[in-house]
């Protein structure tokens, strides 16, 4: 537990005059689950972006499974699932298509594990991508992110649209798949509750920077009261 | 499968078949086939000395054009996205299956197609590279590409053009290719490069275009001062809304120009057809070309295509705002009707403009009232409208842009081979004329049935 799976190191990112992130710092260590907490446009997205190499931060350093993010090896990305907040599959495809299509650049792509999760989450597999529903979209985003049992699983909101059954599902998929150490996953949310249940770690975006970083054990210990409490706390005073 | 080169190639396929699936793909097909048998006999009767062969090459490049949107558009899309940067080899397998689709579009296909034509193959294909780059780097290289292709417009770059197809010019045919090669593989690395900090990522990501075509009206206008002259000022209009509003129940007028706002209308018509007069003025002067002659060539497209794209682009972007406008207090058939009549007056204004534009230049150069031909070109024209703004208010139920521009194409080739008959080409004989304003007139008939349909068809359609 003593490597870190993404170390980000005094990111600096601004949207022309805006400043999103203000020199941030964070560790992951490898074999935890982080629920990244942060009011609307706090900038969890901007972060997970950079952390992932998707976008240049202006200064700081961002590093995934020890290489740095921005010219991430082949070998690194094999090992890196994510899924974005607004997703963006080809809408002309089937489903059964795009499943395929993914599966070929992954030489570890898990074809029974995938066969389960469309049978338990009733995927379309037939149906073209255009007419699924936005909760649907996301049980397909997951569903690639998750094919290639990567080392590394970033979620941006992976949760907001899916049904209370399919939420359920996906978080123990989550809790199985973090198995104790097994793969490190850092997934960003607005709700508490799912966090309290997945996650070990907890860290609160504030003002562009890492408000309270830790394990979700020792905040709720130092607050004495719920998660919910704490993050309100934080952002009011 | 699971060879990653073949899945991607397969994502080629997978798209064709979706356009397939809907039917355009195939009718499209037909029809430019027999427009361009039409225009293939009366090109070829002309021999290659005459205008109209001349004429033909040109217009042989609009659907390679198209055909290289398609695939640029495709190109881009998984580029710009967060999986080309995360996925493993992406980039690698995607640019060589892209390579192999564009050396296929770009040079073997026109090639293929300029043989049996008789024309130069190498000569041909150099050109078609050459358009395929402009349309790949359009958004990088505008510039650059455009004063090219204005080169390519005066007389000397019309001789070149013509001295390529005819196989005269073989080593600089080659030397073309070769350059041509060049910029794309440019054009290729940047595309490989691509990331969200790039302000073309925005443009080619699915999901972040159409939120950005939402945000236009109160984003990009406040800061283009070219869009903020062409769309008007959104604040101002959004006050006349109000102010429309406010007399709803005065006049039916005032009820249909408050749905005007985000469409081109008023003092913006008068812009626009100021800065197409310049641009023609500007070509005129390039191309040394001003001469009635060319001016009623010219005639049918100037009138016709700005009020098409532009009354059909705003059209198109108004669609996203149907859900939360169809909520407001009136009810879906009057929301309907007025919103058609809002689109129509911007229709209306867009080919006045131009036109007015055009008689005044013919007027200027040809010193001289206006023929027979140019008032026939007009009555075309003007017979046309109604056809095009129901083709677009019929075909905006369908979420892809493309069977739009598909009927754009279509019906401005069969106006050009309309005006080729009348003008020239297989049949010089006055006699024609009358079948040609009765093939106009019917486009007319069915515009207005078709706009008629349209609207049966938008009061059951979902606005999703």
């Amino acid at each position: 537990m003593n490597e870190s799976a993404i170390e980000i190191r005094g990111i600096v990112k601004s949207y022309g005059k805006k400043q999103v992130l203000t020199g941030l710092d964070l560790s992951v260590p490898k074999g935890s689950v982080l629920g990244l907490l942060g009011t609307n446009g706090s900038g969890k997205t901007t972060l997970i972006k950079c952390a992932l190499g998707l976008i240049r931060p202006q200064s700081g350093e961002a590093r995934l499974l020890g290489e740095p993010a921005w010219t991430l090896s082949a070998e690194a990305k094999s090992r890196i699932g994510y899924v974005p907040q607004v997703i963006g599959l080809y809408p002309w495809m089937k489903v059964r298509h795009l499943i395929d299509y993914t599966a070929a650049f992954y030489p570890n792509w898990n074809h029974a594990m995938v066969a389960k999760f469309v049978r338990e989450w009733s995927i379309p597999l037939e149906d073209r991508i255009q007419p699924l529903s936005v909760g649907q979209l996301q049980k397909v985003a997951i569903l690639l992110a998750l094919g290639h049992e990567p080392d590394l699983l970033i979620l941006d909101e992976p949760a907001a649209s899916l049904d209370p059954l399919a939420r359920r599902q996906f978080l123990q998929t989550i809790i199985d798949l973090a198995e104790p150490g097994k793969r490190t996953v850092l997934f960003s949310t607005h709700i508490t509750s799912d966090l309290e249940r997945v996650a070990d770690r907890v860290a609160i975006l504030k003002d562009g920077r890492i408000a309270w970083h830790g394990l979700l054990e020792d905040l709720k210990e130092q607050t004495h009261v719920s998660l919910e409490d704490s993050f309100l706390e934080m952002h009011h005073g | 499968m699971g060879n990653p080169y073949a899945q991607v190639a397969l994502t080629y396929v997978h798209r064709v078949r979706s356009w397939a699936r809907l039917g355009y793909l195939i009718a499209g097909g037909i029809a430019v086939a027999f427009v361009f048998f039409v225009m293939i006999i009366g090109a070829l009767e002309d021999g290659p000395g005459g205008d109209h062969y001349q004429e033909f090459v040109w217009w042989q490049l609009v659907p390679f054009a198209f055909l290289y949107g398609l695939l640029v558009v495709h190109v881009r899309e998984q580029f710009a996205d967060s999986r080309a940067r995360l996925t493993p080899d992406f980039c690698r397998i995607h640019a060589a299956i892209a390579s192999v689709a564009a050396v296929l579009c770009a040079v073997l296909l026109p090639a293929a197609y300029a043989w049996p034509i008789g024309w130069h193959p190498v000569g041909f294909a150099a050109i078609t590279l050459l358009l395929f780059d402009a349309v790949f780097l359009a958004w990088i290289l505008w510039p650059a590409l455009l004063a090219g292709w204005l080169l390519l417009l005066t007389e000397p770059g019309r001789e070149c053009v013509q001295q390529l197809v005819s196989g005269n010019f073989e080593y600089q045919a080659v030397g073309i290719l070769a350059v041509g090669v060049v910029i794309a593989l440019l054009g290729g690395i940047r595309l490989i490069r691509l990331n969200e900090d790039m302000p073309e990522y925005q443009l080619f990501n699915r999901n972040l275009a159409s939120r950005r075509v939402v945000v236009i009206g109160s984003k990009v206008t406040r800061h283009s001062i070219l869009l903020r002259l062409i769309f008007g000022d959104e604040d101002k209009r959004i006050a006349n809304l109000t102010r429309h509003a406010q007399r709803a129940s005065i006049s039916r007028w005032s009820r249909v120009c408050r749905w005007q706002v985000g469409m081109i209308a008023g003092w913006p018509v008068v812009f626009v057809c100021l800065l197409l007069l310049f641009v023609f003025c500007c070509l005129a002067w390039i191309t040394n070309r001003a001469t009635p002659g060319s001016i009623a060539f010219a005639m049918l497209p100037a009138t016709v295509l700005p009020a098409v794209l532009a009354a059909g682009t705003l059209v198109r972007r108004r669609k996203l705002v149907l859900p939360r406008e169809s909520l407001m207090c009136v009810d879906r058939p009057t929301y309907l009707k007025q919103v058609g009549m809002a689109a129509a007056l911007s229709h209306l204004q867009m080919w006045l403009g131009p036109t007015a534009i055009f008689v005044f230049m013919f007027f200027m150069v040809a010193r001289q009232p206006l023929s027979v031909a140019v008032a026939s070109v007009l009555a075309i024209s003007a017979l046309s409208q109604p056809w095009f703004f129901g083709l677009n208010v019929w075909l905006l139920r369908f979420r892809s842009a493309l069977p739009c521009l598909f009927g754009w194409m279509v019906s401005f080739h069969v106006l050009m081979v309309a005006m080729f008959v009348t003008e020239g080409g297989p049949a010089r004989e006055g006699s024609w004329r009358p079948i040609v304003f009765f093939v106009a007139a019917i486009f007319a008939v069915l515009g207005l049935v078709l706009t008629w349909d349209a609207y049966r068809r938008w009061l059951v359609t979902d606005f999703d």
